[in-house]
């Protein structure tokens, strides 16, 4: 039987961790109105950035930035090359995008092989909480991720770029007469989802590992994440992340291994059914 | 010019006489008498492809007969495929009841699936409807995964034991082992589907379903219960995609949740009803067929694409979307509706009544609308 | 009920109208009763009791916003009434949904017009003939056709069926609205705003209609926002405004109306 602190240090870490993913994920949505499903190849971009780095440098801190950096970049190259030309059409948008994991998916496991690769831990050894051993790893990447979270709360909440990015998701009109330079906008909220999906990709890789196909799953969360708090709130992807973060950790817990996952796919179709706006979500046009 | 008379009704006589059909009608008609003799001319591993590539045929008008009609894009039809299958070969491996029995019971099992599902898009806008199509099948794999003694987990029903395939039934061979047998019993659930879906959507029925898309209200205000014919498409699509399912498991196929429920087969089938052309059966069948045959050919060639260094096998579904991708930028309605259009457009240059939309297809018209719906929720415009 | 006693002033008005009447289900093919409708804080409806005898061609009067619509939107079950009682032919339908209502015999147009943009006039009208069945194959052989046929030339489309909807001028989509409505064979039919945007001629033309359709049975409710086509087609008005009845009785009657007069003064 795991033990509650186990459990809880996951919660919280994992909670964390699909945050900044589904803030990513939601940002996108809320300003660009795209639903990008290459965001989870993203996370995978991160983390076999890092782990390249560091094979080169032998440092897993030069990796963490390039993760970041080149998601940003990555996810920067993907908006002005391809979606910024066809924003309109959703579908095209959805097409494209999946078709764009995929190859990434491809190239990675042409490119580094179908195993699973070991990426550096940012910190070693582990810590003694309340009787039970906890990797130092873990308690990094939830305090990292909270900085990061709070961060982002602070900039859209007081910078001016930020509360831009917030206006925009808010209303794509009401910015611009705001005298808001939307395309401004959109390629700093593509680059700043990016980074955080890469960084994101490195955390998981760190106490997991790294394979091709590991994007999948987080995509499918934070699509169940970002429905459940409300498309386009980043206040929604928070608490939306840590319910389905603990409802599976319950689920893989006192149910099974291998129905993790489920329970946020469950949260899903009941959210749609019963409330397809989620929590913080904006309104929607009545039918 | 105006009214028509009594006498001028069709009889069933006039309506089903290959002479009086018009030209793209008489050519499908030549192709149902093609697929009749083929099996006398090709060597047996073709028929057995050939069966696969009628099961997929079967299971893309299923989905044509929804999501082409009503509106409502599913991405998860493999949910009946698997339903259908499943309990198909469950109710044989665990009870023992005789794969022909237990058939029939998997397709009853997919009706409900497809019950189930139609509620939800009573009440659910498109969109949001389609994205519990695409979860609710990933649902069910975790579920079986869950149960791997009663399902086989990953691996399918192979790893709890052997499925029996169909029995022979007196001198007919058992289409389970003799691949010409299981062809024509392919060969008989896709005529059997293509009838029923061409019959009702060129019925009465077909006009209502497509009139929902266009305005539900307006339909209730002709007296017509939407919600009833929606449920109507859910279940019989529910149905045949099951009894398809479950006779491909018996048969030539297996009893797998990569060849049934795996999202892969769910948006294959939709990429085979676009190329064929959505919302017309016909199209989707000969889509069907074409898109499992290409499918097939392109995984078995050793071609080997030069920089890249991948085998055209590994990488076919990219290949396929973008070739889609493609199609929905410059063929939107898809290959049959193009081609029949270029032969009415030969054959009666003065065409008595409009072309019955305006130019554009009825592909063209749900993809536009879903897109709109899409659009909309996204917090922009409709078009 | 005075018409929102904001003046002051104390004219009775000329049409006695009883706060307390009460209908009983038989006082008419169509009997309202009560019927009240919120949204949320607004009251549309509010307590309209009235009753359409058996095939007269009654009027129903009132400005811009006065709760007409939403009166028929609640009688014909696009939604149902937060109060009251509707009855058709002595039957409680308070409540029933459209598809329903249709079947009791109650069709109506849209104001707004509702074609299926999806194909042509005639294909619009045979989908109205189809029947609430399933399984119905007359539709494969034609029959629906040819009744399709005959509807539009009836209304004065024969010339136009082979088009589409989006190419009709506006009298057309009218037109088309009726044969809709008049294809599922109703007993009573309630026509929305038919005369706006109308020319002379063409009120003529489709009053022509109207009035033949009640010489054949058939009750008519129309629906108008004030009375300048109305005038020589209905039999009897009724006024509403503000969601509540305003006045009753005869065309001349209501005209004569000082309450009418005055919540028209300013909106013709």
């Amino acid at each position: 039987m795991v033990s509650a602190i186990t459990i809880a240090t996951n919660v919280l870490m994992l909670g964390a961790l699909y945050s900044l993913v589904a803030i990513g994920f939601t940002l996108i949505f809320g300003v660009g109105g795209v639903l990008n499903l290459s965001h989870g190849a993203i996370i995978t971009v991160g983390a076999y950035s890092a782990y390249a780095v560091d094979a080169a440098t032998g440092s897993i801190v030069l990796g963490a930035i390039a993760a970041a950096v080149i998601s940003g970049a990555f996810s920067l190259a993907l908006y002005k090359g391809l979606i910024s030309k066809v924003r309109h059409n959703p579908v095209t948008v959805l097409i494209l995008t999946l078709v764009v994991a995929i190859v990434v998916e491809q190239l990675a496991l042409v490119v580094f092989g179908g195993e699973e690769l070991l990426v550096p831990q940012l910190l070693g050894g582990s810590i003694s909480v309340l009787g039970d051993s906890i990797q130092a790893n873990r308690i990094l990447v939830f305090v990292l991720s909270w900085v990061l979270i709070g961060g982002l709360f602070y900039f859209v909440d007081r910078t001016r770029t930020g509360k831009a990015i917030l206006a925009t998701s808010m209303s794509d009109k009401g910015a611009a007469l705001a005298g808001i330079d939307s395309e401004q906008v959109y390629t700093y909220t593509w680059v700043l989802a990016g980074a955080l999906a890469g960084l994101a990709g490195l955390f998981l890789a760190s106490f997991q590992t790294a394979n091709p196909l590991m994007g999948r799953n987080p995509l499918l969360l934070s699509f169940a994440i970002v429905v459940l708090g409300g498309l386009g709130s980043i206040r929604g992807s928070v608490i939306g992340a840590y319910l389905i973060s603990f409802l599976d950790q319950m689920t893989i817990t006192f149910l099974s291994e291998r129905l993790a996952g489920v329970s946020a796919l469950v949260v899903l179709v009941l959210v749609l059914l019963v409330r397809p706006k989620g929590l913080f979500g904006r309104e929607l046009v009545e039918e | 010019m105006s009214g028509q008379t009594q006498s001028d009704l069709k009889s069933w006589g006039d309506i089903l006489n290959p002479v009086e059909m018009q030209r793209h009608q008489q050519v499908g008609l030549l192709g149902i008498v093609a697929l009749f003799v083929l099996p006398l001319v090709i060597p047996a591993i073709y028929a057995i492809y050939l069966s696969s590539a009628l099961f997929f045929a079967t299971f893309v008008m299923s989905w044509d007969f929804v999501s082409g009609y009503t509106g409502e894009i599913s991405f998860g039809h493999g949910l009946f495929f698997g339903v259908g299958g499943y309990t198909s070969g469950m109710l044989n491996l665990h009870m023992g009841i005789d794969p022909w029995i237990a058939a029939p019971i998997g397709a009853v099992a997919a009706g409900i699936a497809g019950l189930l599902i139609g509620f939800p898009s009573l009440r659910v806008q498109g969109p949001y409807f389609s994205l519990i199509t695409l979860v609710t099948p990933i649902i069910l794999i975790s579920v079986f995964r869950f149960f791997p003694d009663l399902t086989g987990g990953e691996l399918g029903l192979v790893s709890v034991g052997t499925v029996e395939k169909f029995s022979a039934i007196g001198p007919i061979p058992s289409p389970g082992f003799d691949p010409y047998s299981g062809y024509y019993l392919a060969l008989f659930v896709f005529l059997l589907a293509l009838v029923i879906f061409v019959a009702i959507t060129r019925s009465d029925a077909g006009m209502v379903l497509t009139a929902i898309r266009a305005d539900e209200i307006s339909v209730a205000a002709t007296g017509k219960n939407p919600a009833k014919f929606k449920l109507f498409a859910f279940v019989l699509s529910g149905l045949v995609g099951g009894l398809a399912g479950a006779m491909y498991g018996h048969s030539v196929g297996g009893f797998n949740v990569s060849e049934l429920l795996a999202l892969i087969i769910s948006i294959e089938v939709i990429v085979a009803a676009i190329l064929g052309g959505i919302g017309t059966i016909t199209g989707a069948a000969i889509g069907g067929l074409f898109f499992y045959l290409l499918r097939v050919f392109m995984r078995n060639i050793e071609f080997t694409i030069p920089v890249v260094n991948v085998p055209v096998g590994e990488i076919y579904f990219l290949l396929f979307g973008i070739v889609t991708l493609g199609f929905l930028f410059y063929l939107p309605e898809g290959i049959v509706p193009r081609l029949v259009g270029e032969w009415r457009a030969r054959s009666e240059p003065q065409a008595g009544e409009a072309v019955a939309d305006g130019g554009k297809s009825r592909g063209e018209r749900i993809v536009e609308e879903w897109t709109d719906d899409l659009r909309e929720l996204f917090g922009g415009e409709r078009r | 009920m005075s018409s929102g006693a904001q003046s002051g002033d104390a004219e009775p008005p000329a049409e006695p109208v009883d706060d307390a009447r009460n209908f009983d289900p038989d006082d008419g093919v169509l009997v309202a009763d009560g019927l009240t409708k919120r949204f949320g804080g607004l009251t549309a409806v509010d307590d309209l009791s009235f009753a359409v005898e058996e095939q007269e061609i009654l009027g129903f009067i009132g400005p811009n916003g006065a709760g007409k619509s939403t009166t028929f939107n609640c009688i014909t079950g696009r939604y149902p009434p937060t109060d009251g009682t509707v009855y058709y032919r002595g039957e409680d339908v308070t409540g029933l949904p459209a598809y329903e209502m249709v079947g009791k015999g109650l069709a109506r147009t849209f104001q707004e017009f509702r074609p299926f943009e999806d194909r042509t006039i005639l294909a619009n009208v045979q989908t109205a003939l189809v029947p609430d069945e399933l399984f119905s194959t007359s539709g494969l052989r034609g029959e629906t056709r040819a009744e399709a046929i005959k509807l539009c030339e009836r209304v004065g489309l024969g010339d136009e069926m082979h088009r589409m909807p989006d190419e009709l001028p506006h009298a057309g989509m009218l037109r088309l609205e009726l044969a809709r409505a008049m294809a599922t064979d109703p007993d009573m039919m309630l026509i929305d705003e038919p005369f706006a945007g109308l020319a002379e001629g063409e009120i003529g033309q489709i009053s022509s209609l109207l009035t033949e359709l009640r010489e054949e049975g058939t009750t008519l409710v129309v629906v108008d926002h004030n009375m300048r086509g109305l005038l020589e087609l209905i039999d009897r008005a009724i006024v509403i405004n503000f969601g509540e009845l305003l006045a009753e009785g005869t065309p001349e009657e209501i005209r004569e109306n000082p309450d009418v007069q005055e919540a028209y003064l300013g909106s013709e």
